[in-house]
């Protein structure tokens, strides 16, 4: 399997009482690679997610998760944390942690020490024997985060893992996914922040309304829009305005337009020779947010700015 | 298979830990003990109450020969029948008319007594109420004739004397031991019964932390839910088998201390050493059959008030079970008795009855089967509901929606 395929979807198709909530999603996970699947709330990341994991089955679509057609049958090299995090109160983060591992075949003792190992790393050495009631919101979290990742899987599966979580334990996230990619692990999440995924993801899914609007690399979503110019010019108006694409638009004194195909050069010896007197220019590659509300719609990239606000606020 | 049991082994081995050390763990095993303490407690009491109060008393205004004769011939008659055979009697010199004083005394509550005899033992007359006054008077004339033998003897000057019964014992008498069978079968099923309800409220509490923590999603997500189901029910037993053994050992240390076991149980027709194990066994049974019942059912819950909702008729269910189990105890109707023995839900009740009553071995082997085929399909199904339910739906949880899509898909 080196170099295959850790998920791969096709045509997922789920509906909960008549009503759809994914429908035709295609997924490809290359192993060892950083996933992200995006979408506004209720797009049906979470559906996805579960189908592809098989707590759900799919009504209509087939999916193998690292080869196995039944993914239960991969279990014990998977990790998963769910969207809705859920521990038993009563449990101390050590056997919680070790209980996860358990689970997904890995033994008690192994489970204990690593366990004591990953939150004493992480600060969380004091609450080794604190039930988890004790804990903050986030600090749970992490421990089922690491509950997630204890029986050290190949794959890693993360629904909204930043939700929740302050700057500081953003941070160590990203870093705690690009060092078990790092390590051939591979690893998938959805959010609604762009930003978590345009940082770590080689390839996205993103989806709306239940539908797959764009599935690659996130280079090429960026290559479905042209890079933006804006110019600032000495000279109000002249003939050379002629030359600037037909797109072009002024605001606050700057015309921005697409980059045109025959690139920046031509355009500007016309300017300079027409005597516009360029006094600012920048080109600027589109970034994953410009290219998402080009692939998905301006409505849609709202609702997602809005629930991370929302989310923000919370 | 193997991962089946080696996933419900762990999922086992957390809920008898967390359960265990518990602070509802300590309730549940002094409950019973409470129970039957309190049980105790109330029996006492009412009983006295009822000594006091239940019995009727009958005045008898006389000399104090005549009453005297009355005692003596009312003691030994109290002592062969039962205190409730007859009316208590309490002496009361005559003053002036009997009549009237009768009349007084039936008049004033404080007297507290129900009837009134006049006229000693040649012409007694006896007033009282009219609903009770015909029984009292039945009742009294036993007395009568017994004091009025026991004063011509001593008027002939004979002592009195009882008859003289030669007492020659049997192994046993089969009339005592149907009836002994009776009470043992009726035991056996009220235990299984009780200890599973006791039970079945303990897994409630802990399915409703299980929701209410949503760990099920992760339960779900690393182990096939066959398995969940599986470990639960299995640490549930394990969890019961530390309550019946305390509970068994509290139970025949005070049987041994007040009574004396031999003598006071009739022993099953199966005898002591397979009845235990049975009655092990079908309570092991009984209870894992309604605890999957439960952790299925249960399992669709969201709430706490949703646990009890859906809890309700099948505890409705349980009592109605246990009434047609009990129902087969000592009669011959064997199509109702085969049907209960087969219906899942009253096939422990009704055979740990008939394990008191018939010496018989093959019919429990064939029951043991059957009840675990029984709980393999009631697990599925149960497991069934709840992926169809539960996994696929439970955003919104409503009440009847677990029933209609488990039943109307697939
Ligand atoms: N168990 C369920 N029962 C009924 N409807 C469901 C269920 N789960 C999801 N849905 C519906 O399916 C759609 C997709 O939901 P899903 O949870 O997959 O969205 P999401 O992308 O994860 O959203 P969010 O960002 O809010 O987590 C929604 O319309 C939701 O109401
Ligand atoms: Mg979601």
């Amino acid at each position: 399997m080196r170099g295959g395929l850790a998920i791969e979807a096709k045509g997922l198709f789920k509906a909960f009482d008549g009503k759809t909530a994914v429908d035709g999603v295609d997924i490809a996970v290359p192993e060892g690679s950083i996933y992200g699947i995006l979408g506004p709330n209720g797009a049906g990341k979470t559906t996805t997610i579960r189908m592809l994991l098989g707590i759900i089955d799919p009504d209509r679509g087939e999916r193998t998760l690292l080869g196995y057609d039944e993914p239960i049958k991969a279990a014990p090299i998977v990790g998963y944390l769910p969207e809705e995090r859920g521990l038993y109160p009563s449990m101390t983060t050590r056997e919680v942690i070790a209980f996860m591992g358990a689970l997904r075949g890995l033994p008690l003792e192994i489970g204990r020490q690593r366990a004591e190992g990953m939150l004493s790393q992480n600060g969380l050495g004091d609450y080794v024997n604190k039930p988890i009631k004790s804990l903050s919101k986030g600090m749970a979290q992490t421990v089922q985060l690491f509950g997630t990742i204890v029986h050290r899987p190949k794959l890693i599966v993360l629904d909204e893992p930043f939700s929740g979580l302050d700057a500081i334990n953003q941070g160590r996230l990203e870093s705690l996914i690009r060092a078990e990619a790092a390590e051939g692990t591979t690893v998938i999440f959805s959010t609604h922040v762009i930003a978590h995924a345009e940082r770590l993801c080689e390839r996205i899914a993103i989806i709306a309304g239940g539908r797959l609007r764009f599935e690659g690399k996130v280079a090429e979503a960026r290559d479905r829009l042209r890079p933006q110019v804006r110019l600032r010019t000495r000279v109000e108006d002249g003939a050379w305005r002629n030359a600037l694409p037909g797109n072009a638009v002024k605001t606050d004194g700057h015309f921005q337009f697409e980059l045109p195909e025959s690139g920046i050069e031509p355009l500007l010896k016309t300017l300079i020779d027409g005597g516009a007197g360029i006094e600012e220019l920048s080109i600027e590659r589109p970034g994953l947010h410009d290219a998402f509300v080009a692939i998905a719609g301006d409505a849609v990239a709202r609702e997602m700015e809005n629930s991370t606000r929302v989310e923000e606020q919370a | 298979m193997n991962d089946i049991f080696r996933a419900a082994w762990v999922i086992c081995r957390r809920d008898f830990i967390a359960t265990v050390y518990s602070r509802t763990f300590l309730i549940f095993l002094f409950a019973p003990i409470l129970g039957v303490g309190f049980g105790y407690l109330i029996g006492q009491m009412t009983e006295e109450s009822d000594r006091e109060m239940g019995r009727p008393k009958v005045a008898i205004v006389a000399p104090v020969e005549v009453t005297d004769a009355m005692a003596a011939a009312h003691a030994p008659l109290v002592e062969a029948l039962s205190e409730r055979a007859l009316p208590a009697i309490e002496p009361v010199l005559p003053e002036g008319d009997a009549q009237a004083q009768a009349r007084a005394l039936l008049a004033s509550p404080e007297s507290n007594v129900s009837a009134v005899m006049t006229g000693g033992l040649d012409r007694p007359i006896i007033y009282g109420a009219a609903d009770t006054v015909g029984d009292l008077a039945k009742e009294m004339a036993v007395v009568v004739e017994a004091a009025r033998n026991g004063s011509a003897l001593q008027g002939a000057g004979l002592p009195a004397q009882k008859p003289e019964v030669t007492i020659v014992t049997t192994e046993q008498a089969g009339g005592d031991v149907n009836m002994g069978r009776h009470a043992l079968a009726r035991a056996g099923q009220t235990i299984i019964f009780f200890f599973t309800i006791i039970l079945a409220g303990m897994l409630l509490s802990n399915l409703v932390e299980e929701k209410s923590s949503k760990v099920i999603e992760i339960l779900a997500a690393a182990v096939p839910l066959d398995a969940v189901f599986l470990g639960k029910i299995m640490a549930m037993l394990a969890i019961s088998m530390i309550g019946v053994t305390i509970w068994g050992t509290l139970g025949l240390a005070a049987v041994y201390l007040f009574q004396g076991v031999a003598g006071w149980l009739t022993p099953p027709a199966v005898g002591w050493p397979l009845y235990i194990l049975l009655l092990i066994f079908y309570f092991a049974a009984n209870y894992m059959l309604y605890g999957a019942l439960f952790v299925g059912v249960g399992a669709q819950a969201n709430s706490v008030r949703e646990v009890q909702t859906l809890s309700m008729p099948i505890t409705f269910g349980q009592l109605a079970f246990f009434a047609l189990a009990s129902a087969t105890v000592g009669q011959n109707d064997v199509t109702m008795t085969l049907a209960a023995a087969l219906f899942p839900l009253t096939s422990p009740l009704t055979m740990i009855a008939l394990a008191a009553q018939s010496p018989s071995i093959w019919p429990h082997l064939l029951a043991i089967a059957w009840q675990l085929v029984c709980l393999f399909v009631i697990v599925r199904i149960a497991t069934l509901m709840f992926r169809t339910t539960v996994l696929k739906s439970g955003k919104a949880g409503s009440f009847f929606g677990p029933f209609k899509s488990a039943f109307a898909r697939k």
